[in-house]
């Protein structure tokens, strides 16, 4: 076989000249690699978006599915059709959007199982590990190391890049970050002869804030932590010394007495020390705080954001408080990943790049969406515009500065969803009262946790 | 009244504006009624696409439903071939059988027969009821058999004493399974969820949800109440119109659909 037809032979099954490259990337040094044959020959013009491997005349058709509402898509809709337009006009463009975060979820592992993945897909945090831990999404490392995106990987919040890996390979690659901090009533603030909360006020301090500022079942002085969502509470325990789980992720720290003291402190606000409101208080208020039922509430930047506008209050917002073990700050975002089974992966890791590393995209993206893009040097694109800008002067701190100092990634372990099951059925008994020592609920959550990561990791080994 | 409260609150929450919707205490009656939302919500999404998409797949499905269900009603009361009972239970039997283990089997066999984004397969696999054929056959099995007897004397084929004698006698029991299809398909949600991709092939329930997003407090409600208003439409006026066949059916057949 003379050389050109070997050469053929080799890219007929997608090994290309850069193919075998990717080989010493991510994944476990002793485990059997099953190349997902990638080839990277360049056959056509390189421009500053394209590899050059894919031919700009390609047809056919390009799947994105996405959980954006009618409103937010409209921003990537404008990149995207921007790019195929420029780049691969012949290629009809299929977009699946609007679908809710809970659909969404139902819906991507149907396609991916049944072997009709879309091209694109939006990935939270929260469950990439467990789609990549299966195989169901393409590493993008390859892409990565091929065609670099601009700023990557410094440029963007660590964490974040962290918080897309799984077995040190990258499975999505960021595009927003949401981060926690205290929204401040100011009119009931004023009543009490105390300074606004600072990053260096500890949790003692705004106990203490809070119950001056607690007036029976009408007004309650703070919501923090509280609430039954793990990855909220997470930055608090961490604050207190606690964890979840040890850093190899096999074992649980459940019952590590910071741990349960972080889990105390959060019962006792609402059960000993009656400044947070109990869970009928707030059932069927979605939004205590813009009600003025609560003076300081925990929550995500732009979360309450445009609908705090609409109050009748004046308000502002602090940051977080620091612990006896340092100040951690939260931090969650979502990302783009591609499909393993994807019909288009060079194409989609393309639009990937010049989606979110593309600081002219990025901008659009920053101004009409309602966070920070992951791209770290473009936050000012995320900030507060017009009067909101003046009035919240402290934004860029609480939400950026600080977030970028202190930000912490929240240990997702695949199965996270399952795991979290078991980590709600225990905490509720703390928010619900059913039960006021968290040492009792942290300790059989100690036991449940292990037999979890005991069974998750053996199936691994297999 | 706890069944007629969410409908009204629904229509005034309808009138609101984006801020009223989160008021709490909450209010019943918006300050001043917003027209304009439902300007918004339809002008928003292709909701009269939707509306096209819903009413096709709707009407196919129920049609289709009530001849696959008659015809196989039919042959499991009346007509007497080996195995027939069996068939009959084993084809009941499937009833128990959840959606979610049928799902992906459903979707590959969609996706090899190409059908994957495109009407037809709302329409095909729905087109074929157990229940359905339950239905038919109990009240089947009620008509007397001298009817067709007497048809058969005068030289009905079976096809004739299906439609001749059979289908008129069954007007009532058409009318039921015709409205439970018919609301079934109207509200189905997950099925057009999974199969369906592409804008202009979403149905109603499907675009209601574009509106949603990951954080509730950032989702239009009162659009969303504007929108479902129209989307309730259609089957509360089929409600009203066909209102004793509904009771009818629960009680001919101990479910509510």
């Amino acid at each position: 076989m003379i050389r050109r037809e070997f050469l053929k032979k080799l890219g007929q099954l997608g090994i290309g000249a850069y193919g075998l490259s990717y080989l010493r990337f991510c994944g476990n040094a002793g485990k059997t690699v099953s190349p997902n044959l990638l080839s990277f020959s360049v056959k056509y013009p390189q421009t500053a978006w394209t590899m050059g491997v894919v031919d700009p005349n390609i047809t056919g058709t390009f799947k994105i599915m996405s959980w954006e509402s009618a409103f937010q898509f409209e921003k990537w809709n404008l990149i995207i059709d921007k790019f195929f337009k420029t780049y691969y006009p012949k290629i009809k463009v299929q977009l699946d959007w609007g679908i809710s975060f809970a659909n969404y979820n139902m819906k991507l592992p149907v396609l991916l199982a049944g072997g009709s993945p879309p091209d694109l897909v939006w990935m939270h945090d929260t469950r990439v590990k467990s789609f990549s831990s299966i195989d169901l999404l393409q590493k993008l490392d390859p892409f990565i190391e091929f065609f670099k995106p601009d700023g990557w990987p410094n440029e963007y919040y660590a964490t974040q890049v962290e918080e897309f890996q799984y077995d040190n390979c990258q499975y999505g690659f960021p595009y927003d970050y949401a981060t926690g901090g205290l929204y401040v009533n100011l009119d009931m603030y004023k009543k009490i002869d105390e300074e606004l909360p600072t990053e260096n006020w500890t949790f003692d301090d705004l106990l203490r804030v809070g119950k001056k500022l607690t007036k029976g079942n009408r007004q309650f002085g703070l919501n923090l932590g509280s609430e039954a969502s793990a990855e909220y509470q997470y930055w608090v325990l961490r604050s207190f010394g606690g964890d979840w789980f040890n850093a190899d992720l096999t074992e649980s720290k459940f019952n590590l007495p910071e741990t349960i003291e972080a889990y105390q402190w959060m019962s006792d606000l609402r059960w000993k020390h009656k400044v947070a409101p109990v869970p009928e208080l707030t059932q069927g208020r979605p939004q205590p705080f813009v009600d003025g039922v609560i003076a300081i509430n925990f929550d995500l930047g732009a979360t309450e954001f445009s609908d705090l506008l609409e109050t009748k209050f004046n308000w502002t917002i602090a940051p977080t408080p620091r612990g006896n073990k340092g100040r951690f700050q939260f931090i969650g975002g979502s990302a783009l990943s591609i499909p393993q089974k994807a019909a288009h992966k060079h194409i989609a890791y393309e639009l990937i790049r010049y989606m979110l590393s593309n600081p002219e995209n990025l901008k659009i993206i920053g101004k009409m969406g309602r966070m920070f893009v992951s791209r770290m040097s473009l936050y000012e694109y995320g900030l507060p515009q017009g009067k909101s800008a003046q009035k919240l002067s402290n934004y860029k701190k609480v939400f950026y500065d600080l977030a970028r100092r202190d930000g912490i990634a929240v240990p997702f372990i695949s199965k996270y969803q399952e795991w979290e099951d078991i980590y709600r059925r225990n905490t509720e008994l703390l928010y619900f009262g059913e039960e006021l020592n968290a040492k009792k609920v942290c300790l059989k959550l100690h036991d449940a946790t292990n037999r979890f990561l005991e069974s998750a990791n053996s199936k691994k080994k297999v | 009244m706890a069944v007629i409260l969410p409908f009204v609150w629904m229509i005034f929450s309808s009138f609101k504006t984006a801020g009223e919707i989160w008021t709490f205490p909450p209010v019943f009656m918006p300050k001043k009624f917003q027209w304009s939302n439902y300007i918004d919500a339809w002008n928003a999404l292709p909701f009269d696409r939707f509306l096209f998409n819903s009413i096709f797949v709707t009407v196919c499905v129920t049609v289709g439903q009530l001849f696959t269900c008659s015809f196989g009603g039919y042959a499991f009361a009346r007509l007497r071939f080996p195995g027939r009972d069996k068939l009959f239970l084993m084809y009941l039997a499937t009833l128990m059988i959840p959606f979610p283990v049928l799902m992906i089997p459903l979707f590959i066999i969609m996706q090899s027969l190409g059908w994957t984004d495109t009407l037809k397969s709302l329409i095909v696999p729905c087109l074929f009821s157990a229940w359905g054929t339950f239905l038919m056959r109990q009240f089947m099995m009620g008509i007397p058999r001298a009817l067709e007897d007497a048809a058969k004397i005068d030289g009905c084929s079976y096809w004739q004493l299906y439609w001749k004698i059979i289908v008129p006698q069954c007007k009532p029991v058409f009318a039921t399974l015709g409205i439970f299809t018919f609301m079934g398909t109207w509200n189905n949600f997950f099925w057009p969820l999974i199969m369906i991709n592409t804008i202009g092939k979403k149905t109603l329930p499907l675009g209601l949800v574009m509106f949603q997003t990951r954080i509730a407090a950032e989702t239009p409600w009162h659009l969303i109440m504007a929108a479902s208003c129209v989307t309730v439409l259609p089957i509360l006026i089929l409600f009203v119109i066909g209102q004793k066949y509904y009771v009818k059916g629960v009680v001919t057949s101990g479910l509510k659909g």
